[in-house]
């Protein structure tokens, strides 16, 4: 037990080094930077926990991003006739229908997720945009707007958390998809049906999708519908969250507090560099070092302590 | 005994793998109480007969009857219900589930209601059942990428003692134990027995069989041979019925000294890792240095260090010139091959032609103005497999679909072709049947002739005694004996060093 907590807090240490490292380096960054910081990393979180049940049941999906903005567009159009609780009702049923279709096209078609998730990407994009009309562009009111905002989207964000946990460490399904991503074969002679399997993890990500459409919505009470694949840009972060997430679960093994702060890491490091006046470019290029270092940082400290290891023999 | 009663009989089974006939209309009786053992060499059909019985994979035509009325599971979780479990020669665990988890797979209903698992619950019964089959040390939180392969396997043989069947098949388990973890399964297999129920017994280790079954009944090519009571059971019998010709019966070295060259060509110095402290050997041109020792020794990381394949807490390993083996990359360079214990899912691209797996340590060998002549490496191949006796269709078949024993001889031969100066084998018979394991030891004094050296690593104190010029016994990551070939060496005194 003691060692967990251990772990947690040197875990927790990255953002906070991050944070500091900013602070003191750029002028822009600081204090005030903090409640930006967290309000911009809920939905790379949301997204990376329904993003983290594909990527165990060894599904790649592209699609999360383009599954937000349709998601948001059917809520933003619902409030305008039934206010909050068509927003919130209508990124349910969009999250949702999205994530089932989806789900239904892998089941039968059996060609990779990758692929079926940028078919996904080109259908929803156009179709929010013909939704959403010439203006490709939609308000909703503050009176509907603030369900999403702060403090409701951190509670919103820890409840899904709190409910990824359960899924992926409580349920039986949750179980099953972590088999599924290991070996599939195997699942047919323990009688796992991994085809239901993976279909049911795909199903299951419209959850998040919906909660991150809500959030996405909320958190400038306006959405654009954008088309020719430009939602894909979404998914980088949320992807980029689960990969450090999961090489932090050596330390510990619980996936939504890792995935969370691998999403605030992220976002302090867009934030700092965005603070430093990087150009995008250089943003890009920077965020590539960071993933390479940190997911390098054991092999590098291994062949420190060999190379420090040669020295004091010679 | 003689007239229990039968509960399970199956006849005339038959199956096909396109060209590949691996049962033609094989019988089957199992009586209640009773240990059946199923011998054959590789690619007999054993793996092919049992999985049918236990519903994992569907025969062609044949009839099965269990306690008289017909059965005929279409799913190993339907035949499990019906009291027919099976633990298989492959590796059968999930490694980012946890112990507990691998053992309850497939059963979690019983744990939590809409979906929801009481996971606490399943700990302390996975805990249970561990305790019940007397293994103990294992934590049923730790996830199986954590484990040892043995461990793994102990979690298979804990999540079948789970199930509580009628019928046991064990297949070609033991090899993948320590005598430890033997002792577990006999005592499983002891108790079934005094419950009255049955096991089916599959290995290629002819004394255990017939220290540990009442019936053989024995396989040859798919077809059924011949059944044999304990009383007639006879090691050159057996064989003679296997193989289909007479057997020589010492297949280990013939001769009795002690040999090799002065020159050291590997060297150990002061190594310690996680489960090793401070090992010092040399390793002489010519020589076939032994390993002996308990599962928890660290003698299977000695193979793994002189190969640079995991981390040295201290001390290092070298070569002849006095360079450092630092990783597998620069061993493979300095001519040396590692041949694990686990080399089936370490070593092994299931999804690939035998042909790719064999050539591909020796393509730098092959290949001429970095192309490779197809026809070169068809040969190279061949020549391998041939001497090995693979028993495939042809080298473009998948090993996916090859029989446990022959993926091992797959892997064996991709590190013997590679043509090594040092062989680090750990393990080299595991699953290997006795005609194949006679050319794999003819090989290895072939090596010694030509002045290779060779790290004998085995569970096997007679392959280890019968093969080495020098053997080394480990304790708890420490040396605790040395022993020369001698004709009077015994394996009890090795085991005086183990324990
Ligand atoms: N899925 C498959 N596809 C094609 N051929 C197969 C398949 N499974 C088994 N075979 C073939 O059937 C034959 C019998 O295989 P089986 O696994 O039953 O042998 P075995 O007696 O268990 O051998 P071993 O001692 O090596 O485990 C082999 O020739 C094997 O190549
Ligand atoms: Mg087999």
């Amino acid at each position: 037990m003691n060692k967990n907590v251990l772990n947690i807090i040197k875990l927790i240490s990255l953002p906070i080094i991050l944070y500091l490292f900013f602070s003191i380096s750029a002028s822009g960054f600081g204090m005030h930077s903090l409640p930006i910081v967290v309000s911009q990393s809920m939905i790379p979180t949301i997204m990376g926990l329904g993003l983290y049940l594909m990527m165990n049941a060894d599904l790649m999906d592209l699609s999360m991003g383009a599954r937000t903005v349709f998601a948001a567009i059917i809520g933003g159009i619902m409030a305008q006739k039934f206010g909050v609780a068509g927003l919130v009702a209508g990124c349910f049923i969009g999250g949702m229908a999205v994530a089932l279709f989806m789900a239904l096209l892998y089941r039968f078609i059996k060609i990779p997720a990758m692929v079926i998730s940028l078919g996904i990407v080109l259908i929803f994009e156009v179709a929010g945009a013909k939704l959403v009309g010439s203006s490709g562009y939609l308000r909703i009111t503050e009176a509907e707007y603030f369900i999403g905002s702060y403090p409701c989207n951190i509670i919103i964000v820890f409840a899904a958390a709190v409910f990824a946990y359960i899924l992926y460490y409580k349920t039986r399904v949750g179980s099953y998809i972590t088999a599924v991503g290991n070996d599939e074969k195997m699942c047919k002679n323990v009688g796992i049906n991994a085809d239901r399997i993976k279909f049911a993890a795909i199903a299951l990500t419209g959850i998040f999708g919906s909660l991150s459409a809500l959030l996405y919505i909320c958190y400038s009470g306006s959405i654009t519908a954008g088309t020719e694949m430009t939602s894909m840009s979404m998914v980088f972060r949320p992807i980029m969250c689960v990969i450090l997430g999961r090489y932090m679960r050596k330390q510990v093994e619980c996936m939504p507090l890792l995935i969370f702060i691998g999403g605030i890491s992220i976002t302090i490091i867009f934030n700092g560099f965005v603070a430093l006046g990087f150009s995008e470019a250089l943003q890009d290029i920077a965020l590539g070092m960071f993933l390479i270092i940190i997911l390098g940082s054991r092999v590098i400290t291994q062949s420190f302590s060999t190379w420090k290891e040669a020295k004091g023999r010679a | 005994m003689e007239n229990a009663k039968i509960i399970l009989t199956a006849e005339n089974m038959t199956k096909s793998f396109g060209i590949t006939r691996a049962l033609k209309g094989v019988p089957l009786q199992l009586k209640s109480g009773e240990v059946l053992g199923l011998i054959g060499e590789n690619g007999s059909g054993k793996s092919t007969l049992t999985s049918i019985i236990a519903g994992i994979q569907p025969a062609d035509a044949g009839e099965i009857r269990l306690n008289g009325a017909p059965y005929g599971a279409q799913s190993s979780v339907e035949a499990c219900r019906q009291g027919i479990c099976m633990i298989l020669q492959e590796k059968a665990t999930f490694d980012h589930l946890s112990v507990a988890q691998n053992i309850f797979v497939g059963d979690e209903k019983r744990f939590g209601r809409f979906g929801i698992l009481d996971i606490k619950r399943m700990n302390r019964e996975a805990e249970d059942i561990l305790k019940s089959i007397g293994i103990t040390g294992l934590e049923v939180k730790k996830k199986i990428a954590e484990c040892s392969f043995e461990e793994g396997k102990l979690v298979e043989l804990a999540r079948a003692a789970s199930t509580d069947p009628q019928i046991l098949i064990v297949d070609e388990t033991t090899t993948a134990l320590s005598q430890n973890g033997r002792n577990i399964l006999y005592r499983m297999m002891e108790k079934m027995k005094r419950e009255n129920k049955s096991i089916i017994f599959i290995s290629h280790d002819i004394d255990e069989m017939m220290e540990k079954c009442d019936r053989l009944m024995v396989l040859r090519d798919g077809d059924y041979i011949d059944t044999i009571g304990r009383g007639d059971f006879s090691a050159a019998r057996i064989k003679k019925l296997m193989v289909g010709r007479e057997i020589a019966d010492n297949y280990y070295r013939e001769d009795h000294t002690c040999s090799y060259d002065k020159e050291v060509v590997l060297k150990l110095e002061e190594v310690s890792t996680e489960h090793l402290h401070n090992i010092n050997l040399e390793l002489h041109r010519g020589e076939i240095l032994g390993f002996s020792g308990l599962a928890d020794s660290g003698m299977h990381d000695i193979g793994k260090a002189a190969f640079g394949a995991i981390r040295l807490s201290s001390g290092r390993v070298c070569d002849k010139d006095g360079e450092t083996v630092k990783n597998p990359q620069a061993a493979m360079h300095k001519k040396i091959a590692y041949i694990g214990k686990n080399r089936d899912q370490e070593s092994l691209f299931i999804n690939s032609p035998i042909k790719d797996n064999i050539s591909v340590a020796s393509l730098k060998k092959l290949s001429k103005n970095t192309f490779i002549p197809p026809r070169k490496e068809r040969e190279f191949v061949l020549e391998w497999a041939e001497r090995l006796e693979v028993k495939m269709q042809d080298i473009d078949q998948y090993v996916m679909e090859l029989s446990g024993g022959n993926k091992q001889k797959v892997a064996l031969a991709k590190w013997l072709g590679f043509g090594a100066d040092i062989f680090i084998l750990d393990c080299p018979t595991r699953g290997i049947d006795i005609g194949v394991k006679a050319s794999i030891y003819r090989l290895m004094e072939n090596l010694k002739a030509q002045g290779k050296s060779i790290l004998l690593i085995s569970e096997e104190m007679p392959e280890v005694i019968g093969m080495s010029d020098r053997i080394i016994v480990l304790k708890d990551g420490v040396q605790s004996g040395e022993f020369e070939r001698d004709e009077t060496l015994s394996e009890h005194a090795l085991i005086n060093c183990m324990v």
